[in-house]
This record gives C-alpha cells, structure tokens and sequence, in this order.
C-alpha cells in the first residue's frame, strides 16, 4: 500500500515538474510591471464582474457595506491572501474564494491616481502562449504581493499586450 | 387606553427620528474571541479597558493615590497608575511610563494598537459614513489624503461608529478632565524625540468620530486592547 503511495507521488511530482516546465516566464520592472498591472486589472474586471458578482451569496446593504470595508482593505494592500482575517470575523472564510476575486475586482475600481505602485511583474506562459500565472510586486513592500493563478482565471483565457517587451524582443 | 396611544404615538417619533433610524452596528461582530470583544474589519479589539495593577513578571505597578504623587511619577518618569476622577468604580489609567515599561502589561496574545490599526479604522468608518452622502458610491466615499482626521464633512450624521468608553483622562499636573464626554486611549508607537509626545487615539461621545492626538508622556490615559 504504502509502495503504491509512494509511486503514486512520485509520478504526480513528475507530472508537475512536466507542467511547470511547460511555462514560460517573463519578468517585467518598473514601467511596464505598472503597465501590466493595469492592464489585467481591466481585464480581469471586465472578464469578471458579472460571475463574481453572481457568485457573491451576501446581497443589498451588507454586501455594499463589506464591498466598502473590502475596499478599504485593499487600498493598503493587493494580496488577496491579507483578507483573510477579514473573510473569518465576518464568517465569510466558507466564500473566501469569490471574496478573493471579489477583492481583485475592487483593486480594479481604484483610481488611476490612487492606484498601487508595482515594480515588478511575473508572467507565465504556457506552449500556447496562454496565461497561467501572473505575479505583482508592490513598490510599497507592505503591501504584498498579488498571486494570480487559475483559481482566479476560472477557464477564462487573458491576452495583455506587452508593448515594450514584444519592441525589446531578445532584452529577456 | 389613551395613554397607550399616545405612548405607542410616542415610541414610533423616537423611532422616525433621524439620529435614531440612521444608528447602525452591522460593522461590528460582537463576541467574537470571547466575550466583551469585537470586529470592526481585519481586527479584533477588546470592548473593555485594561484594568491590571500589576506588570506581566507580577511586580506591582505603583498606585498614584494624589495628584502630587500623580505629578511626581511625571516628573520622574516613573510608571503610575490611578482610578479616573480618584473613583473606584471608574477604570484604571496609566501613564506612558507604565506603558513603555520593559516588564510590560498588555497580556498574552494581545497587544496595543498601532498608529497605523488605528488608522485603518478611522479609513474604514470615513469610508462607511460617507457611503449615503455619496450616493452609494464606495471610490468616492473613501478619504481623500488625511481628510478622515478632521470631522465629517457637512456634519453628516453619524452611522458607524467605533464602541468606545469614555472615562476621560488625567494630566501630568494631576488635573482629570472629560469623565463621560470624551476616552482617550494609548497606541504602541514609540515617544516622538523631537515633540516628546506619543500618538495617542481619542472620540468624543458627541461626535462618535475616531480621532488622534499627541499625548505628553506623563498624562493618564486608558489603554483599549487588539488581538494578536
């Protein structure tokens, strides 16, 4: 039994290093890390806002009310993970997942002029140039880091334009 | 049976009355991590005031039983405690001194606020009582710079609001001042070197806005509790 275990793990830590292999990644800095953090948030937002919503089980004027508090929230952080405490004292921990998303949805509604400052950017590609897995760094160290994966992507396929990488092709 | 009417008559004009309707604590989860606790957002405070005379290695914490030895214990930068207004059944303040002894007082698994928890409540009920002035509308109603430390704007009315005790406080000199009108708590932060004053939290009954304030080192304050 415990023979067949070990195989059994061991052949999924070969089918891991398989996939992970597979990807292909990128690491953006400073203008253009901002830059793609913009743009997958308007993605994201645009991709997302009506399934989170639908997905949210809290309706009315609570849900705007932790809407709020959520955005509070995340204007002193964009890792999804910090909400957690929040998620377990308003015993929402059962939903964390669509609050997660919901919290990446609220990043989204930031101004312009308020918006986190990013200076780093991880993108990871798969053979089909597909987006798997997005990093953000925040400038401000105490505001996290924003890990997408395909929790958050549910299905869905994000294309970002990567103007100045595709110009400085090679540099990477 | 007259009365009755005019008695219900009564109950539903104090209930239609606009700082009445408009009071609301859906923001607060109470007894959350025990009793007397609550949750405002991502914290966890304490809805009671620390009331220790002793420090965490169980040396006693000095007793300042007049206003003298009150202004002594200032001076010195000795720690001290009193009861609010010389009032037994009031609660305990301390002063700095007792805060930033190195034997500590705060128990196990909970600390003093930090400017910046204090902050992020102040943020949070800005936030969430300007919701109704903006229409609804959450990126509006969030403080732009530090416009959550003065108070609300066109005198909105007061919906969230943070559970507070207000017990006054004590001067260096001994005086007491605000008993039942205003708490005044202290936060972790450390003694500013060049004002030689400490950030400390306060809300006037009145008002029920979160507020901060610089408090000299040899004052007495309340201290209000965060969970780890």
């Amino acid at each position: 039994m415990q023979f067949f275990s070990i195989c059994i793990s061991i052949f999924l830590l070969c089918l891991n290093g398989n996939i992970q292999a597979q990807l292909t990644t990128h690491t953006l800095y400073g203008a253009e890390a901002q830059d793609c953090y913009t743009q997958f948030l308007n993605h994201y937002s645009k991709q997302h806002k009506e399934e989170i919503h639908n997905q949210i089980q809290t309706h009315g004027s609570q849900l705007h009310m932790l809407k709020a508090m959520l955005y509070v929230h995340c204007m002193q952080s964009i890792e999804p993970e910090s909400i957690q405490k929040f998620l377990q004292n308003y015993n929402l921990s059962k939903y964390s997942r669509e609050w997660k998303r919901l919290f990446i949805y609220m990043l989204s509604e930031i101004p312009a002029s308020e918006q986190h400052q990013i200076y780093k950017a991880i993108v990871s590609k798969d053979k089909q140039g597909k987006i798997q897995e997005l990093e953000f760094h925040a400038r401000n160290k105490g505001h996290g880091i924003l890990r997408v994966n395909g929790m958050y992507f549910n299905k869905k396929v994000m294309t970002l334009q990567m103007f100045s990488y595709k110009k400085r092709g090679g540099m990477r | 049976m007259n009365h009755v009417f005019i008695l219900l008559g009564l109950c539903v004009v104090i209930l239609c009355s606009p700082g009445c309707e408009r009071e609301t604590s859906q923001h607060i989860v109470r007894n959350i991590a025990g009793k007397n606790t609550f949750a405002l957002g991502e914290q966890i405070w304490s809805n009671t005031l620390l009331d220790t005379k002793y420090f965490l290695n169980g040396d006693s914490i000095p007793q300042a039983q007049t206003a003298d030895e009150w202004e002594k214990a200032g001076r010195m930068n000795m720690p001290a405690w009193c009861y609010a207004n010389d009032d037994e059944q009031s609660c305990t303040l301390y002063n700095w001194h007792a805060i930033n002894d190195p034997r500590g007082l705060i128990p196990k698994g909970w600390h003093l606020p930090s400017y910046h928890e204090v902050e992020y409540v102040m943020k949070m009920l800005y936030t969430l009582n300007h919701l109704d002035e903006k229409k609804q509308n959450i990126v509006e109603s969030y403080p732009i710079g530090f416009s959550y430390e003065h108070y609300y704007k066109n005198a909105i009315p007061v919906r969230y609001s943070m559970p507070f005790l207000y017990h006054g406080h004590r001067f260096g000199n001994g005086n007491f001042k605000g008993q039942g009108d205003i708490g005044v708590c202290w936060t972790r932060e450390p003694l500013d070197s060049a004002t030689k004053r400490i950030p400390a939290f306060a809300q006037v009954k009145e008002k029920k806005q979160l507020y901060m304030i610089a408090s000299h080192p040899a004052n007495g304050l309340t201290v209000r509790i965060i969970k780890d």
